[in-house]
C-alpha cells in the first residue's frame, strides 16, 4: 500500500501553470479575417439601400432622403452579404467582436450614421 | 470532374393509385426516403421519394384543396411523421395515419402556414 | 394485465442537447412504446425561401442548425446549381469536400462527447469538446467564423484557402492525433464505457433498412450506405470505403463515427495533396426555374434537398429532409424492450439534431 498516492498529482496542480487563458488580462487575438462586426465607410456611402434589401435579418436601414444609414449590431448574424453586394464597396467586416451592450448602456447596438 | 451516381425518375399518378405505386415500388426493394408537399394555386402537391442504392424515384400526385388522400403507414411504418407534418403545416387531410397527432403535432400560432403563400399572409417576415 | 406508466422525457433534460419529448410508457422497468413529440424550436425557415432572393437565403439555410450548419449550405447551392444547370468551377468543388470533412471531424467530437455526458462520463466529455477547439480554431483561420462557416454560395465559395492555411491544417490534425488517440482508446476499449453500450439498442439489418434509418444508425447496422460514395462535390475523386460494423448496438455506432473521425482525417489529407488551382466563383445566369432534388452525406446521415423555382428571384419551395427526421422511427424501435435507465444512451445515440428537424 503507497502513502499519499495522489499528492504527487496535488503538488504538479499546485505548482503548474493555469491550462486557461488569464482573461481578461490576456485577451484572445481573433484570426484574421474572423468575423467579428461590420463597419462602414460613410463618406463612400451613396445611400442606394441595396445592403438593406439584402440583409437577411433586416438589420441596416437605409433612410434615402434623410441620406442616414444605420445598422443594430445585436440583430445583425456578421454574414457578410452587405459587403459583398455594395456597389461602392464601403462596408467592410473587421475582426473584433461588436461591444456588448448592457442595462448601464442601452441603445449602444444601434449605430447610426447621417449626413443631415 | 464527373457527374454524381445515380438515376432520378419522376411518375405522376391520380392519388388514388399512390398506395399501388408504393407497393409496387417497395416489392422492387426501394424504401422510403421522404414526402414532401408543395403549395399550388389548386391545392397540394405531394410528393413521395423511394430510394435503392443511389436511385430515387418520385411519385407525384396532387391533392385538390378539401379533398382527402390515403396514408401509406400500412406499408411504411416511418411515414406517419412526414404525413403529420403535412397535414398540420399544409391543411392536407391525410386518413388512416397509423400515429396519429389529430392535428396537435407541431403546435404553431397560425394553423397551416405552409398552405398559403407568404406573400399573401400579413405580419413581417 | 399490469398496469402500464406514462414518464414524460425532456423536453429538458440534461442530456438533450435540443428540446426532445417522449411520452414513454413502461411496464415497471421496460419500455414498452414511446410517443414522439417535436416542434419546440419549430422556426418555420423553410417558408422564408419566399421573402429572401435565392442567393441570400444560403445564410439561412446555413443556420438551420450550427452543428450541421456548412452543409445545409452547401445542400442548398447544390440544388439551386443543379436546377440552374450552373457549373461550379473545380477548386471550388475541392474546398466545399474540405469543409465539409471538417465539418465532419467537429460534429462527430461534439456527439463524442455529448455520448460520454449521457452515460455519465462527464470528463471524457469535456476531453472530446477540448478536443474539438482545436478543429473550431482551424474553421475560424479558414473561414472566419466558429461554427457558421458562410463560405458557400450558388456559383461556388466565397474565399480560397492557401497553401500555407493547408500546411498549418495538417499539422494541427498531426499534432492532434495522440490526444485523439486517447479519446478513441477510452471509446473503444474501456470497461466501464463497454458495460453501458454493448448490447444496447440493438438494431437490426433488416429494420434499420425498412424504418427508414441513415447514416451511422444504418452503417452500425450493416447496410452499406455512404451518400459520398455517389461522388458529388470531389468525393468522386478521393479514395474511402464506408464504414460498417454488423452488431448494430450502441457500440457499434461508436465504433462507426470514431472510425469516421479518422476516415475523414486521411480524406483531408488528400484533399490537400489534390487540389488543383482555379476559379472559385462561376455567376450564375438567369433565374432559377424547374426544381432539383440532391442527396448529401451529413454527419448524421443522407439530408435530401429539394429546391423549385418559378422564374423569379425568390424560390417556390425549399425543402430539407434532415436525418433525424428519418432516423426517429427507428430511435423509437430500439427504445421498446430497453430498460429506463438507458433512454438517455439511446436517444443521443442517433446523434438527434432536433434544430435540423424541424428547421
Amino acid at each position: 500500500m503507497s502513502l499519499f498516492p495522489m499528492a504527487g498529482t496535488v503538488i504538479k496542480n499546485l505548482f503548474s501553470r493555469p491550462a486557461t487563458r488569464l482573461y481578461p488580462f490576456v485577451k484572445r487575438e481573433p484570426f484574421a479575417h474572423t468575423r467579428g462586426h461590420v463597419e462602414i465607410d460613410f463618406s463612400q456611402c451613396i445611400h442606394c439601400g441595396i445592403c438593406s434589401k439584402r440583409c437577411p435579418t433586416h438589420a441596416i436601414a437605409v433612410d434615402r432622403a434623410k441620406k442616414e444609414w444605420k445598422i443594430d449590431h445585436l440583430a445583425c448574424v456578421i454574414c457578410g452579404n452587405c459587403a459583398l453586394v455594395c456597389p461602392k464597396k464601403c462596408l467592410s467586416i473587421k475582426e473584433a467582436a461588436s461591444n456588448a451592450v448592457t442595462r448601464a448602456n442601452k441603445g449602444a447596438e444601434t449605430e447610426t450614421h447621417t449626413n443631415a | 470532374m464527373r457527374e454524381p451516381i445515380g438515376k432520378q425518375e419522376l411518375i405522376t399518378v391520380e392519388k388514388s393509385c399512390v398506395l399501388e405505386e408504393v407497393m409496387r415500388l417497395a416489392s422492387l426493394g426501394m424504401r422510403l426516403v421522404q414526402i414532401l408537399a408543395v403549395s399550388t394555386a389548386k391545392g397540394t402537391e405531394m410528393t413521395y421519394s423511394f430510394g435503392k442504392d443511389f436511385d430515387l424515384v418520385n411519385v407525384r400526385c396532387e391533392v385538390a384543396a378539401g379533398e382527402s388522400l390515403a396514408s401509406i403507414t400500412p406499408v411504411w411504418r416511418g411515414a406517419f411523421l412526414y404525413e403529420n407534418e403535412i397535414r398540420d403545416l399544409f391543411g392536407v387531410n391525410i386518413e388512416n395515419i397509423s400515429v396519429d397527432y389529430k392535428g396537435n403535432f407541431y403546435t404553431v400560432a397560425k394553423k397551416q402556414p405552409f398552405a398559403v403563400r407568404s406573400s399573401e399572409q400579413g405580419g413581417a417576415i | 394485465m399490469k398496469e402500464c406508466t406514462i414518464i414524460p422525457f425532456g423536453p429538458q433534460h440534461p442530456v438533450l442537447p435540443e428540446p426532445l419529448h417522449f411520452d414513454l410508457i413502461l411496464k415497471d422497468e421496460t419500455i414498452v412504446d414511446a410517443v414522439p413529440q417535436i416542434g419546440y424550436i419549430h422556426r418555420g425557415l423553410e417558408l422564408l425561401v419566399e421573402k429572401r432572393e435565392y442567393q441570400d437565403y444560403v445564410f439561412v439555410a446555413e443556420r438551420v442548425c450550427g452543428i450541421c450548419s456548412f452543409m445545409h449550405g452547401m445542400g442548398y447551392c447544390m440544388a439551386v446549381e443543379d436546377m440552374m444547370k450552373i457549373s461550379v468551377p473545380e477548386r471550388a468543388l475541392w474546398l466545399r469536400t474540405f469543409w465539409s470533412e471538417l465539418s465532419r471531424i467537429h460534429s462527430h467530437l461534439l456527439w463524442l462527447g455529448l455520448a460520454a455526458d449521457a452515460f455519465g462520463f462527464e470528463n471524457l466529455f469535456q476531453a472530446s469538446w477540448r478536443a474539438r477547439e482545436y478543429i473550431l480554431d482551424l474553421i475560424e483561420a479558414t473561414t472566419g467564423g466558429r461554427v457558421i462557416f458562410g463560405t458557400c454560395q450558388v456559383g461556388g465559395v466565397r474565399r480560397d484557402v492557401t497553401a500555407e492555411q493547408f500546411a498549418q491544417v495538417l499539422s494541427v490534425l498531426e499534432s492532434l492525433k495522440r490526444e485523439l488517440g486517447t479519446l478513441s482508446d477510452i471509446f473503444v476499449n474501456d470497461a466501464s464505457v463497454k458495460h453501458r453500450l454493448v448490447g444496447a439498442g440493438k438494431l437490426s439489418a433488416k429494420d434499420a433498412y425498412e424504418l427508414g434509418a441513415v447514416g451511422p444508425m444504418l452503417r452500425a447496422s450493416g447496410v452499406a450506405y455512404d451518400a459520398r460514395k455517389r461522388g458529388y462535390a470531389a468525393y468522386g475523386e478521393l479514395n474511402f470505403e464506408p464504414i460498417t460494423e454488423s452488431a448494430g448496438d450502441c457500440y457499434a455506432r461508436v465504433l462507426v463515427r470514431v472510425r469516421e473521425i479518422w476516415q475523414s482525417i486521411d480524406l483531408i489529407k488528400q484533399v490537400a495533396a489534390k487540389i488543383p488551382a482555379g476559379e472559385l466563383f462561376a455567376k450564375p445566369e438567369g433565374m432559377p426555374t424547374g426544381e432539383a432534388f440532391i442527396r448529401v452525406e451529413q454527419p448524421r446521415g443522407e439530408a435530401v434537398y429539394y429546391v423549385r423555382g418559378n422564374g423569379t428571384k425568390f424560390l417556390e419551395r425549399f425543402r430539407v429532409r434532415t436525418p433525424t427526421f428519418a432516423n426517429v422511427v427507428p430511435m423509437i424501435a430500439t427504445l421498446k424492450g430497453s430498460t429506463l435507465a438507458d433512454v438517455p444512451n439511446l436517444v443521443l445515440t442517433i446523434d438527434p439534431c432536433i434544430s435540423c428537424t424541424e428547421r
